[in-house]
């Protein structure tokens, strides 16, 4: 029996298992996939909002601003990359430009500090790659970029050192009514009760709902592709530069990531169903923005391509809060962007509501700290040496783009949440996300998964469930 | 520490440039290898066909590789496994690691030997899933002959570079069906040989202006959409067709490895992807040389051998005569060459230089025409294809009048 | 008379071969040198192939070759019995595993040393 179990074990999951872990909270987050982060955490664009955009009044506005607020300090405790490298949105001539300054005069009245519209000269400065046709923009200093995945991860593991217990694989079917709250059932028979259900699942958020009679609300999947392209071009842009919003979103964007490469996208494609494949068309169509935006955008240097489904919800608004049908059963739900950015402030937000109606005190061992996934690569010489000298598989170079050594797989091996696929270490450690692709330390991530979980080659997975690397068997 | 010359790379190149410096005079010389074991990509290739052009037998990568580990050990010169160069300046700094921790070597001279990697599949910008059972050929390579796992049964490949074309013989043999092999030029980019002896002799199917336009399945690859393209690589409407696959192998290119000497700030050349250097294979920061795949991408490992002697003995010379004055000028690609190395050559020269070159386009009968200055020579070829790395003998002293040296490739006249 | 084009796999030169063969007479050309005329006589008579891949040991891998060329008719037949050995000793390169595979004398060998130790062949 818990106190609260979370569904969904996304960015808004584990924010709110976290956040909920700071009191005397029995906590569980319940994930459908193999692993956390399955969902539109591991694919999108990886931005603090500054927090201009949003409707003034909305939750949205809300949580961006007080989430891009409280992001600095969650990383800086989770040991997750976060920079605050600023944002722009540029304008091409004085239509546009009044967009800007309605853009501007928003984000004022939404709270976002530091906001001005620079003019060309200034630009050239501050980006020289701007596309020569820009006129102006608006320079938001607030706006930052982070490392999903590994805010996503970070988030479920600290909240598991406070005691809060993963569930994965944990599809939920089913839900019943108890005396004292709810019990769940997962696709493959397993149950768990507690007092409150917390509904952060993301795209299927509607469909949980209405499990538990719910039926207010209906989300959508909005597909966005993208291109990330190599460390090599990371001189390239330092800002993240936007166009100028429209009805389907804040369009392609050209920016920085946190790890050091540069991605351009997403595009915005409805769809019927959770679909992650990506098209011709929509290379096409990131080029041809991104190109109105940016110019000499170095495309050879596309290391990668991949789609990521964002929910949205006929709403048009996050949806926070204790459902009004089903009594304890409280929504993070229709998390579309600005989501990421808005994670922490959403998660302490619902903690307090949860708390308060558990009449639960603070927990005075909560530890806010987790040992970065990246710990050893910013210490200095000197005592890396250190290290090596008590451990010496922080000597041993297994992925070379990205110089992951084995001690950091291991650690991604064994730390809460526990990495069990190529997919799992990769997120965790980026051994394979760079240039080669995995092309060198795929096969050394394998046999490492292999030895520490016993698995035969044919068990290993590179995203859980069918999802084998090795179908031919032994030769 | 410190020594006379520090190899980056113990592969085929760095082996083999470690014995020519040893037997030029150098023997304070230490070969980093990031793997457990030197020999490189060798001791995956357990095919045969090497060696046929500088020792007349056919060899096994793994043979190859040990009778250059058997020179190298014969001489006492150490190779240092498992340590992997981190960082590398242009005085000739080189930081390691390795489970003994974090140090420095400072060298005289050095020489680049970290070879190459594939071209992945992420490059390529496929449409469609990103599912389970996508390969690099080398890396599907590895794990057939490393690890004893065959990745599928049943096999499209992408690309007919000769890895593509010897991993598709190598599964067919362990029980795997290979439906296909595309690929988008109208010629194929690996040597004939593999062509004949890897896919004729199993009938398996050489699309070529074909390419993989979609990628389905959502846990493991189900099939891919394969397109005829046009003279612009475009697929062309209504050629789709659906081919079912457990599995797909990218065999589309090889880049070199050059991270390391961009952080020397060491000038390369956007064609070969490699450092720009002389007849010497000195790049054009002072002592420090190149050679191998990470200079750019041989066919043959005989020539990658045959080009870390020259590196060797270059870099023995400078470490123990000092930089020589040299007279540079440029090497050209003239008609229908892509690349020519090395870029400059010393025209100050007194030894034969050798120039290899690839071409544009594949055709027959062509003549490689050589000019430098008053020495002009035409070469009949009977078949030239960008696949295969050619190379011209430039005779002694020739080139002292010279303010260039160009080839051109051209069509024979009738 | 029968014509047949090849290309000559002796060396990565490839030559594109003709064969005219009427009878027990041969006729090659198109050949560089004098291994592709033998080359070329072979395969239209029986084609064969030396044969590499790798044999199971117990810590690892290790690749072998046939020391001679085996018909390529009868490439997978030897290839199951390749697949069936089973190594749990130290071998070194040039060493016979399997003493004629084909029936014709042809040998399998080891083309690398092996050392049967789990720390020698744990790779990375």
């Amino acid at each position: 029996m818990f106190d609260a179990i979370i569904i969904g074990g996304g960015v808004i999951g584990a924010m709110c298992a976290r956040e909920l872990t700071r009191y005397r909270v029995k906590v569980a987050v319940a994930e459908a996939a193999d692993d956390v982060c399955a969902g539109a955490s591991r694919a999108n664009s990886g931005i603090v909002h500054a927090g201009f955009d949003a409707p003034y009044g909305s939750l949205k506005a809300k949580f961006n601003i007080a989430g891009n607020r409280a992001m600095p300090k969650v990383c800086e405790e989770l040991g997750v990359r976060y920079q605050n490298n600023g944002s722009l949105v540029v304008a091409h001539g004085p239509e546009e430009e009044q967009k800007l300054r309605e853009l501007l005069e928003r984000g004022l009245k939404n709270g976002v500090t530091g906001l001005e519209i620079l003019d060309k000269t200034v630009l050239a400065k501050m980006e020289p790659n701007l596309a020569d046709d820009v006129t102006s923009a608006l320079y938001a200093p607030t706006g930052g970029i982070v490392c999903p995945f590994q805010l996503t991860i970070a988030a479920i593991g600290n909240a598991m050192d406070n005691g809060a217990e993963l569930f994965t694989s944990f599809s939920v079917c089913a839900a019943q009514k108890t005396q004292t709250g709810w019990k769940i059932s997962s696709k493959d028979g397993r149950e768990l009760e507690a007092k409150i259900i917390v509904n952060c699942a993301g795209y299927g958020a509607a469909d949980i709902a209405r499990l538990f009679g719910d039926d207010s609300f209906e989300i959508g999947a909005r597909k966005g592709e993208y291109m990330l392209l190599d460390k090599s071009c990371a001189a390239f842009v330092r800002h993240t530069v936007f166009g100028l919003p429209t009805a389907a979103g804040k369009g392609v964007l050209v920016s920085p990531t946190a790890d050091g490469n540069i991605l351009v996208g997403p595009t915005s494609v409805e769809e019927d169903t959770y679909d992650t494949s990506t098209r011709m068309e929509g290379f096409v169509q990131i080029r041809e923005k991104a190109e109105t935006m940016m110019k000499n955008i170095p495309f050879r240097e596309v290391i990668t391509s991949f789609a990521g489904v964002r929910a949205y919800c006929n709403r048009h608004d996050f949806i926070v809060g204790e459902s009004e049908i089903a009594k304890g059963v409280f929504h993070a739900a229709g998390i579309e962007s600005p989501g990421l950015t808005s994670s922490p402030a959403i998660g302490s937000f619902l903690a307090e509501k949860i708390a308060a109606r558990l009449d639960a005190k603070r927990n005075p061992d909560f530890q806010p700290k987790r040992k970065s996934a990246e710990w050893f690569k910013h210490l200095n010489t000197e005592e890396q040496n250190r290290i090596i000298q008590k451990d010496p598989a922080f000597g041993r170079i297994v992925c070379r783009c990205e110089e992951v050594t084995l001690g950091e797989i291991l650690q991604a091996l064994r730390q809460n949440p526990r990495a069990r696929t190529i997919d799992g270490v990769k997120l965790r450690t980026r051994a394979g996300m760079g240039r080669c692709q995995g092309g060198f330390c795929q096969p050394s991530v394998f046999n490492l998964i292999m030895r520490e979980y016993g698995y035969r080659a044919e068990e290993v997975t590179k995203n859980g469930g069918k999802s084998f690397v090795i179908t031919g068997g032994e030769i | 520490m410190e020594r006379d010359l520090v190899i980056i790379g113990g592969g085929p190149a760095g082996l083999a440039a470690a014995v020519a410096a040893y037997d030029a005079g150098v023997h304070d010389i230490v070969v980093i290898e990031r793997e457990s074991r030197p020999g490189g990509v060798l001791k995956q290739c357990i095919h045969n066909g090497f060696g046929l052009t500088r020792f007349k037998e056919s060899m096994t990568g793994p043979e190859y590789a040990a009778r250059f580990v058997k020179e190298t050990k014969a001489r006492g010169i150490e190779i240092m496994t498992n340590t992997f160069v981190v960082d590398l300046s242009a005085d000739k700094t080189v930081m390691c690691r390795n489970e003994t921790g974090v140090f420095t070597v400072q060298a005289k001279a050095v020489i680049l030997a970290m070879g190459c990697r594939e071209r992945s599949k992420g490059a390529l910008n496929i449409a469609g899933t990103r599912p389970a059972g996508l390969f690099s050929a080398g890396t599907a390579q590895k794990y057939v002959n490393i690890y004893g796992l065959l990745p599928g049964k049943r096999v499209v490949i992408l690309g007919s570079g000769d890895i593509g074309l010897i991993m598709a013989r190598r599964m067919t043999l362990e029980g795997a069906k290979v439906e296909c092999v595309c690929e988008i030029m109208p010629h194929s980019s690996g040597l004939r040989r593999n062509i004949a002896q890897c896919l004729d002799d199993f009938n398996i199917p050489l699309y070529l202006e074909h390419t993989i336009t979609q990628i389905h399945g959502k846990e493991r690859v189900e099939g891919v959409t394969i397109m005829q393209v046009d003279g612009q690589k475009n697929p062309i409407e209504g050629t789709q067709r659906y081919v079912p696959c457990d599995t797909v192998l990218f065999s589309v290119g090889l880049i070199p490895e050059n991270e390391l000497t961009k952080k020397a700030g060491i000038a390369l050349d956007p064609r070969t992807k490699g450092a720009m250097v002389d007849g010497s294979r000195e790049t054009q920061t002072e002592g420090i040389f190149a050679c191998g795949n990470v200079l750019h991408v041989h066919d043959l490992v005989d020539f990658v051998s045959e080009e870390a002697e020259i590196a060797g003995i270059g870099a023995a010379d400078y470490i123990r005569n000092g930089q020589k004055k040299k007279t540079y000028i440029p090497s050209v690609a003239g008609e229908n060459v892509s690349y020519v190395l090395p870029q400059q050559v010393d025209a100050a020269s007194e030894k034969e230089q050798k120039i290899y070159f690839r071409v544009r386009s594949a055709f027959r009968n062509a003549v490689i025409r050589v000019q430098a200055g008053e020495y002009v020579k035409r070469l009949k070829k009977l078949a030239v294809a960008p696949g295969e790395m050619e190379n011209v003998l430039l005779p002694a002293g020739v080139l002292s009048s010279a303010k260039e040296v160009r080839i051109d490739v051209v069509r024979a006249e009738e | 008379m029968e014509e047949r084009k090849l290309v000559c796999i002796e060396c990565p030169r490839g030559c594109d071969l003709v064969v005219r063969s009427e009878g027990n007479q041969i006729d090659v050309s198109g050949n560089f040198c004098p291994r592709g005329k033998k080359y070329a006589q072979a395969e239209v008579v029986c084609p064969r192939r030396v044969l590499t891949s790798t044999v199971r040991a117990r810590f690892g891998m290790i690749p072998v070759r046939t020391d001679k060329e085996v018909k390529k008719s009868e490439m997978m037949k030897w290839m199951a019995k390749i697949r069936a050995l089973r190594i749990d000793r130290d071998v070194e390169q040039g060493e016979i595993l399997l003493a004629d595979l084909d029936g014709e004398g042809t040998n399998l060998i080891a083309a690398a040393a092996y050392r049967n130790q789990e720390a020698d062949n744990v790779a990375f």
